[in-house]
């Protein structure tokens, strides 16, 4: 449910199942990274922080090492992977103080789709490839050293 | 342990006398995330008043949410306009990640170790 402490559980939750999917711990974060900022999309503009709200996070194991996080709401319908991601380095020039979850979320993933569902309310798909999350991981590093 | 700091957000702030010049620093302990981005922001702008040039240590912080970043990149601005500067002290493996994959690395400048932060206000005059 939305409202204090959501998010909160949300993370608790994660923390546990992520390990039996994902092994490194850098990977795992940023695998976080995109659900928790997915979820905090759908608690602050979907449901405008009303507590009491629904908030579903299903996980599930796919082949080849890549798993689908589905985010399922009871919010006005929003597909927000038909909204444009705002250009990470333009905004950190910017030095905007928003407007960067939507486009760490598709950095991060493979996929994301969006389904309406019947009765009202969204079912957002992401889905991650471990692999994936390991470029990402090493081409920090590279650049770090 | 490592749970409760999932939710929650440590701070301790001090003014530092360096070469004749005060610095503020804060130290952040725990996760910035939607629940603790409010106090994460109250603190950093309540030592940012305290001085322009202010020291952000993130080497206990273990996540840093798009929103604390665009907070940490708002207080640089301000710090800024003020005649000083925002730096960070060693952030976490994951938090340097998170900065640099947000691109907001290239506009926050970081360091290992608060004397090398602090090394260029040697020359300035207080």
């Amino acid at each position: 449910m939305s409202g204090p402490g959501a998010l909160g559980r949300l993370v608790t939750h994660m923390r546990e199942i992520l390990p039996s999917l994902i092994r490194k711990p850098e990977e795992r974060a940023l695998a976080l990274l995109a659900v928790e900022e997915a979820a905090v999309n759908i608690l602050e503009h979907g449901y405008q922080n009303e507590a009491g709200r629904p908030l579903t996070i299903r996980l599930f194991a796919l082949e080849d090492d890549r798993f689908q996080v589905t985010l399922r709401d009871r919010a006005p319908l929003a597909d927000v992977t038909r909204i444009a991601p705002g250009d990470l380095k333009e905004l950190a020039r910017r030095r905007a103080s928003r407007g960067r979850g939507l486009a760490l979320m598709r950095l991060l993933t493979m996929t994301m789709m969006h389904r309406p569902r019947p009765g009202g309310g969204n079912d957002l798909v992401l889905v991650f490839d471990s692999s994936h999350l390991t470029r990402v991981v090493e081409e920090h590093f590279r650049n770090a050293a | 342990m490592r749970r409760d700091l999932d939710n929650h957000l440590i701070s301790m702030s001090r003014l530092r006398l360096y070469r004749g010049r005060e610095v503020s620093c804060v130290r952040f302990r725990g996760s910035v995330r939607k629940l603790t981005e409010e106090s994460f922001r109250e603190r950093l702008v309540e030592s940012g008043r305290r001085a322009p040039h202010l020291l952000v240590d993130l080497s206990e912080v273990e996540y840093l949410c798009s929103s604390g970043l665009g907070i940490l990149l708002e207080q640089s601005a301000v710090q800024e306009r003020h005649g000083g500067w925002l730096r960070l002290i060693s952030p976490s493996r994951t938090v340097s990640m998170i900065l640099r994959l947000s691109g907001a690395a290239a506009s926050l400048a970081w360091f290992s170790a608060e004397d090398e932060a602090l090394d260029d206000l040697r020359g300035l005059a207080a």
